[in-house]
């Protein structure tokens, strides 16, 4: 179905085409798995799983705000441990890659779900360690190099499926990335949402029940732009891009800036399903006019010019 | 989902626990809400109460709720003036129905007050507990006088619960039945619609909390109620 110029490989994970789903747009009952791959993603990546179930916080958790931008502090819900087994299962009908991804506040947390995920015959563990509303854990963990390491130091020499380590934005991203490739990581996954809060000015009240959340969609693509783009200069690892890619330039973008996948993730809510199709089709039509013959001649052309 | 500064314009207890909201839209909606369509409505910082529009004029929606929680208690705490905020309509609208019968219990019927709008002529059944609840709301909704009444204390209409009339009903092959109301009763409402061959659909009730298909809170098998509800097919049920 798709040209042979798409495809690419992350982690050493081989992909028809550049786009997954980003993590989080449903993605943890084996129910999902069914509407997961209709939209046409060349693997499907899980919500975060953590070892304990997570009933997440109380609503409001998520506010569309403008700019085609999404509010959110859904706060990790997911059945635990026990989900994810049967998510897995119902995904891998589908022959894609399946990439579980986990969190948690201590390293035995994300192993513990890494090894559910494994023995499940996921492809890949993508560790959050970048969500912005997740007490002890998240960014928390991810703005800090040495958990960065230990996290995935204790995951990578456990399992045998790749791991790959998703960052977000902090003033040590890039040797937090460093770290992670360091501690094993094969890939990074570039970046989660920032976090942000709106406030309601007749009521006075933040809109979120969490008061602040994760911003993400349109507003944050510069942002994702800019830290492929540095992480890529300084390590030259594989990279999965994400934060507001809603057409096929902005997949290009981060592309260019040095990523080998993109993940898609708010554009789904604004755009609807079918907006993976579109980049997909965009990608290869750009391809033929700028003259490349694959993604893999690409990556990170930016860097180069 | 994106809210509209509302203000109350009143919040009238009009039995027991049953209240009708009113409230004035600071800007208008971007989508005209249509039944059976819902909103989630803010109560800042306290909750967020996913409630069926029961009308939509000008800027004015109204919902009609039942208190059943601290949510819906705190809701009803509003006074005219207070600050609350709705979401733009969710799900998807279910109008283009042929010839549809309501069968809906207790505040199921707050869809039907909104498809009275859309409807001249329907018909069906409302059950409730309480007879002065049914008398209070149709004296605000005259419409709803073409539903038959059911009530448990017997003091409207027929005694009893609505699923013990249903064989009572005559309906063409071509009905629509849409049911809502509590779970029992809209699984009851389903295994007789099956049994007779009639097209029955739910408006249907699941945990809401993001509203835009995101967090699958809302998941009923196969579908997200927030993006293909609220009215979903019998055959889920
Ligand atoms: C699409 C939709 C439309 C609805 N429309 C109306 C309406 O027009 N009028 C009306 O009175 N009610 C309606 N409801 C139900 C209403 O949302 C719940 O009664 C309300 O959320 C309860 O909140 P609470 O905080 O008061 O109670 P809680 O303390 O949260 O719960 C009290 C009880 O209500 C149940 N409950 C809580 N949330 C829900 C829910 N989302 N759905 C079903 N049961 C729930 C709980 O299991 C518990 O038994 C609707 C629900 C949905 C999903
Ligand atoms: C509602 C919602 C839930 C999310 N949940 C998760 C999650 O569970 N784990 C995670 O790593 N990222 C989560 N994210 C972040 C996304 O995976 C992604 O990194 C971010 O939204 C930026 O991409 P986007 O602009 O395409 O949405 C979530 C995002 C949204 C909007
Ligand atoms: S309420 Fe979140 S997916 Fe429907």
């Amino acid at each position: 179905m798709f040209s042979r110029n798409l495809r690419t490989a992350v982690a050493g994970v081989v992909l028809a085409h550049p786009v997954m789903n980003a993590s989080g747009i449903l993605g943890y009952l084996p129910e999902h798995a069914d509407t997961m791959a209709s939209w046409g993603v060349s693997a499907i990546v899980s919500k975060t799983f953590t070892k304990e179930p997570r009933k997440g916080y109380d609503p409001p958790i998520v506010v569309k705000i403008g700019c085609q931008s999404l509010l959110n502090a859904v706060g990790l819900s997911n059945p635990g441990l026990d989900g994810v087994g049967g998510f897995v299962r119902s995904a891998r009908k589908y022959g894609l890659p399946v990439i579980v991804s986990a969190g948690g506040s201590r390293p035995s947390d994300f192993v513990d779900v890494a090894v559910a995920a494994e023995e499940a015959g996921a492809s890949g563990v993508e560790l959050n360690l970048s969500c912005p509303h997740f007490e002890g854990g998240g960014i928390e963990l991810g703005r800090d190099p040495a958990a960065v390491f230990s996290v995935v130091r204790e995951v990578a020499s456990v399992i045998r499926i790749p791991v790959l380590a998703k960052l977000g934005l902090s003033d040590r991203l890039v040797s937090s990335s460093s770290r992670a490739l360091e501690a094993g990581a094969r890939a990074l996954t570039l970046i989660n949402t920032v976090r942000a809060m709106r406030i309601d000015v007749y009521s006075l009240k933040p809109l979120l029940s969490n008061v602040y959340g994760g911003l993400s969609g349109r507003s944050i693509h510069p942002v994702a732009v800019w830290a492929v783009y540095s992480v890529y200069r300084e390590t030259s690892a594989d990279i999965v891009g994400v934060g507001g890619v809603f057409t096929w330039e902005d997949a290009a973008e981060l592309v260019v800036a040095g990523a080998r996948a993109v993940q898609v993730g708010t554009a789904l809510i604004y755009r609807g399903p079918r907006v993976v199709q579109g980049i997909v089709r965009g990608l290869r039509s750009w391809l033929r006019a700028i003259g490349r013959s694959s993604i893999e001649e690409v990556v990170g052309a930016a860097q180069r010019s | 989902m994106s809210y509209v500064p509302s203000v109350v314009v009143s919040n009238e207890r009009i039995y027991g626990k049953y209240y009708l909201l009113t409230v004035k839209t600071l800007r208008r909606l971007v989508r005209t809400p249509q039944p059976p369509q819902f909103s989630m409505v803010w109560v800042p910082g306290v909750d967020l109460i996913p409630l069926s529009y029961a009308l939509y004029e000008g800027s004015s929606a109204t919902f009609f709720y039942k208190v059943v929680g601290d949510g819906t208690r705190n809701l009803s705490l509003k006074k005219p003036g207070d600050v609350v905020a709705i979401s733009e309509p969710i799900g998807r609208p279910f109008t283009n129905v042929e010839n549809p019968v309501f069968l809906v219990g207790g505040s199921g019927v707050a869809s039907v007050i909104h498809y009275s709008r859309y409807l001249k002529n329907f018909s069906g059944m409302w059950g409730v507990k309480s007879g002065a609840l049914a008398e209070a709301l149709l004296e605000r909704f005259p419409k709803l006088k073409q539903l038959h009444l059911v009530s448990e204390d017997c003091a409207v209409g027929f005694c009893g619960k609505l699923t013990d009339f249903l064989d009572r009903l005559r309906l063409d092959s071509d009905t629509t039945v849409i049911t809502a109301g509590p779970l029992e009763m809209v699984r009851a409402v389903c295994r007789w619609t099956r049994a007779r061959g009639i097209r029955g659909y739910v408006v249907a009730e699941a945990m809401v909390k993001c509203g835009i298909g995101a967090c699958g809170s809302c998941t009923i098998g196969n579908l997200l109620l927030c993006k293909d509800g609220p009215a979903v097919s019998c055959d889920v049920f």
